[in-house]
């Protein structure tokens, strides 16, 4: 860390853990703690939807280090936030303030994406570096890369995004792009956790040159878990599913898969839900939920959400965790979270997921959707209980924490010519 | 025979047990209210509280005489189970199922509360009255208008015109244009009011003013004002954009002035009082213009290229004899939408000249254009002349009745004085227009006015049209 030293980083994230748990924050957050541990001089600022003190556009959170930005877009289609003063006189003002040399955003969502354009234009000097977590850029979509049909989708294109938000017109999407790419233009360099996402966004227009892989970091465990799940052959063998329970996910193909098993095997699985936000889905998706954990109740267990310090005791006791995504994804932390505790995964054959777990490497591919070749895949784990072993085995330990902000320094220190250790 | 009875739903967000609609209701001859209006679940009644209010903008799209043939909704049904699309609405003995329905989902309570156009307390409190949640939302109102008297009288005149009869073009000429052109020039007369706003200080001498009407999508300023930003020679450039739409004023107010301080592009902004069509917010536009070069520019046209404006002034310099020089306008697919226009007679209704299109929808790369194309007539999206050449001819004439011709008609006033019209090829510009709704049938009230603004041109202009159409 000692090349940093006498600079000052601004880390941007969407939100703070404390609050919202999302991916993308935890990241941010990750690595701001991670550079303070180091007593690197760093800030940490998040955006939140809490109400402030009066009229305040700020507060403060654990320390004066960590300050949340009560601020919200005004424009969801462009991600836009110039209508009040948010953008261009307070958070002006404390970036002034603060002045950082290099500003790190893990997101622009919910913040307003002409944050980049305030940082360049009050800042000329100072590095911007944009981490990006999903598609939201090239798809209006939530970001996902999937059509409104559900399909999923390989290439945006103002014509068919208007198929899919008809009350958009080929002309806004045009726009739209037009825009985000004017705004990217503010930033020195972006940062992709998988080559899966990079590759879209070069597709896309960002030059192969401006656009780096580093995966998101995993704290170092004290000590390595190790499986405390019994091996006999009649024992049940627990497959977990982590995160927000939303129709992106596939929590459905994961229970549907019960339907393809064999009463002998479904007698030997059992399928552990470790998520939350159902709640807050739309009530036609929570009853259909609803209705195949009622269908399969005995051999679901619904665990409900779950703190990420829990994380490694949770994936102690499971077997194999699945990310059964109908939709790209990037680089799910599940994936690197279960790796750093040695549990295999079954995952989805596409996008991040594909490239993060290698097929019968370290897991399982089944293909995307498919309630019944994931049941295939789920058999072949309870006939063959030496494939889990067999699959450990590949498991190499992913990028740590530490070791995930050394491959920044590159990226922070890029146009001061001082290459990292 | 078109449905009498109509539904359409706008929204739908579902908030723990609550589910919220919100759209329209209409039908062409019956009165109706909210009681008219069920909500089934496999044939039976679903329990439902409906909050009402009016839909002028409906009523006028459809053409409803009668405040009683439509009305809008919010409705809310509470402890709801099942999927959205077992649901069916019913009205004046009619069925919609939600399965056919077309509607998007509502981000937030609030989003749907701001497409409502009055009674915004009492929609708010009727939603709060359910408990349900109102997310702090930034969004915008969204702008639904009321009518316009003098239009609806247009276009009663123009419905009693049967264009289908020989001799219709002489009778729209003669019983009925002088009649709407007398509603147009009244109503043109009435608050001819403006302001000028000014975001900026420009410094020196200017190399162009760009005047650019809104209407409606305010948002365009936002797009062309980033992309001038980012343009080094635009800072040579005065920006004048002509605010046509009295209704928008406070959010385009909030906007121009969040858009300065995000981009710090100077620009003026001119407010009017009233709407005064696309001719009549041009020629406001430019009296506010202070270089000895005028662009005249729609506010949903883009530049492909920085220094673009650089090197369309240095085209329209090496051109002696140049009145108007139009540019190469491009699609978002990259083909093209205008390269020059032709006068073309009609071939329905011989004696009248539209404006065609050579080329339209061609892929751009396909076609292989001069630098610089010799016209007869070039699009008001884009055209670039001398301000002291606009101010002479006295600009657009805006007795066309709600916009048709403005631009052809300026381009032959500037034939007519002796000056030559020009396209360039070089200069190209993405033009964003909208997808074309539905084909315009020969009945519809506005292709008739089409035709009678295309018989007020012909005998305007007829012997200059015959020498320089194709």
């Amino acid at each position: 860390m000692k090349s940093l030293e006498g600079k000052r980083l601004l880390i941007i994230s969407h939100g703070h853990p404390d609050i919202n748990k999302g991916g993308a924050e935890m990241a941010a957050y990750n690595m701001f703690n991670e550079l303070r541990r180091y007593d690197v001089d760093a800030f940490f600022l998040a955006r939140t939807g809490q109400p402030p003190h009066g009229g305040a556009a700020f507060s403060q959170r654990n320390s004066s280090r960590e300050i949340l930005f009560h601020t919200t877009m005004d424009d969801g289609f462009l991600f836009s936030n110039i209508k009040t003063r948010h953008m261009w006189q307070e958070f002006r003002d404390l970036i002034l303030l603060i002045k950082p040399d290099i500003v790190h955003l893990h997101h622009y969502f919910l913040l307003g994406i002409e944050i980049l354009e305030e940082i360049k234009r009050s800042l000329p000097d100072a590095k911007i570096i944009l981490t990006l977590h999903e598609y939201l850029a090239i798809c209006h979509n939530n970001g996902l890369m999937v059509k409104t049909s559900g399909k999923l989708c390989y290439k945006a294109t103002a014509r068919d995004c208007h198929s899919c938000f008809p009350d958009k017109q080929p002309g806004d999407f045009f726009l739209r792009e037009q825009y985000i790419k004017r705004m990217f233009n503010n930033v020195d360099h972006f940062v992709s956790p998988s080559q899966f996402l990079q590759q879209r966004y070069i597709d896309w227009g960002i030059g192969p040159d401006r656009i780096s892989v580093i995966e998101n970091g995993q704290n170092i465990l004290e000590d390595v878990p190790i499986s405390s799940v019994t091996e006999t052959e009649s024992s049940s063998v627990r497959f977990a599913f982590f995160g927000q329970i939303n129709p992106y996910k596939g929590i459905d193909v994961l229970i549907g898969a019960l339907a393809g098993l064999s009463k002998k095997v479904k007698k030997q699985v059992l399928i552990e839900i470790h998520g939350a936000n159902l709640e807050h889905q739309t009530g036609s998706y929570q009853q259909k939920v609803k209705t195949l954990m009622t269908k399969y109740g005995a051999r679901v267990h619904f665990h409900g959400a779950y703190e990420p310090q829990e994380m490694p005791g949770i994936l102690r006791s499971v077997d194999w965790a699945v990310v059964p995504s109908v939709w790209w994804e990037n680089s799910p932390m599940v994936i690197q979270e279960a790796f750093n505790c040695g549990v295999p995964l079954i995952v989805s054959d596409i996008g991040g997921m594909a490239e993060k777990v290698k097929n019968n490497v370290n897991g399982l591919h089944f293909r995307h959707g498919s309630a019944f070749d994931l049941a295939d895949k789920i058999t072949l784990c309870v006939t063959d209980r030496n494939l889990k072993n067999k699959l450990v085995s590949g498991i190499e330990t992913p990028l740590n924490i530490t070791q995930c902000i050394e491959s920044h320094l590159p990226v922070y220190l890029l146009s001061d010519g001082v290459v990292a250790d | 025979m078109a449905k009498d009875a109509l539904v359409n739903l706008d929204f739908v967000i579902s908030q723990g047990s609550y589910l919220v609609m919100s759209g329209w209701v209409a039908h062409k001859s019956l009165s109706i209210n909210q009681d008219s209006l069920l909500v089934t679940q496999a044939d039976n009644k679903v329990e439902t509280s409906i909050f009402s209010f009016q839909r002028d903008d409906v009523a006028q799209r459809l053409g409803l005489t009668n405040d009683e043939n439509c009305f809008g909704f919010i409705l809310v049904i509470d402890q709801f189970a099942g999927s959205i699309d077992s649901l069916s609405f019913e009205h004046s003995n009619t069925v919609f199922p939600l399965s056919k329905l077309r509607y998007r989902q509502a981000g937030n309570v609030a989003e749907i509360l701001s497409h409502v156009p009055d009674k915004n307390e009492e929609a708010r409190a009727f939603v709060q009255g359910h408990g349900l949640k109102l997310d702090k939302s930034n969004a915008g109102k969204a702008i639904i208008r009321h009518r316009d008297k003098d239009v609806e009288k247009i276009k009663q005149l123009l419905q009693s015109v049967d264009i289908a009869k020989t001799g219709a073009l002489e009778s729209l000429g003669i019983d009925v244009l002088p009649e709407i052109q007398r509603i147009w020039r009244a109503k043109q007369s009435k608050n001819t009011g403006s302001e000028l706003k000014t975001y900026g200080g420009l410094t020196g001498i200017t190399k162009a003013s760009v005047v650019i009407p809104l209407y409606g999508r305010y948002d365009f300023m936002q797009h062309q004002l980033a992309n001038f930003s980012a343009d080094p020679f635009m800072e040579q450039v005065e920006v004048i954009y002509v605010l046509d739409d009295p209704a928008l004023q406070r959010e385009v107010l909030i906007t121009a002035y969040g858009l300065f301080q995000t981009f710090k592009y100077p620009f003026k902004l001119v407010l009017s009082e009233r709407n005064r069509g696309f001719a009549g917010a041009n020629n406001l536009g430019v009296e506010f213009a202070t270089s000895e070069h005028l662009l005249l520019l729609n506010s949903d046209i883009l530049p492909c290229l920085n220094g673009w404006l650089d090197q369309y002034l240095v085209q329209f310099e090496s051109l002696t004899d140049v009145g108007i020089l139009g540019a190469t306008l491009i699609y978002e697919d990259n083909t093209i939408q205008h390269a020059g226009m032709e006068f073309r007679e009609d071939s329905h209704y011989p004696g009248i000249w539209m404006n065609h299109h050579p080329f339209k929808g061609v892929p751009v790369d396909l076609v292989s254009l001069d630098d610089v194309i010799a016209t007869s007539n070039t699009t008001g999206a884009c055209m670039l002349m001398k301000t002291t050449l606009y101010r002479e001819l006295e600009g657009f004439d805006p007795i066309y009745v709600l916009g048709d011709f403005e631009d052809s008609d300026l381009c032959l006033k500037v034939i007519n004085h002796g000056l030559k019209i020009y396209v360039s090829g070089t200069t190209r510009l993405y033009h964003l227009e909208r997808l074309s709704q539905d084909l315009v049938d020969s009945g519809d009230w506005k292709f008739k006015l089409t035709l009678a603004n295309g018989v007020y041109q012909a005998n305007k202009w007829r012997s200059l049209i015959q020498e320089v159409a194709v």
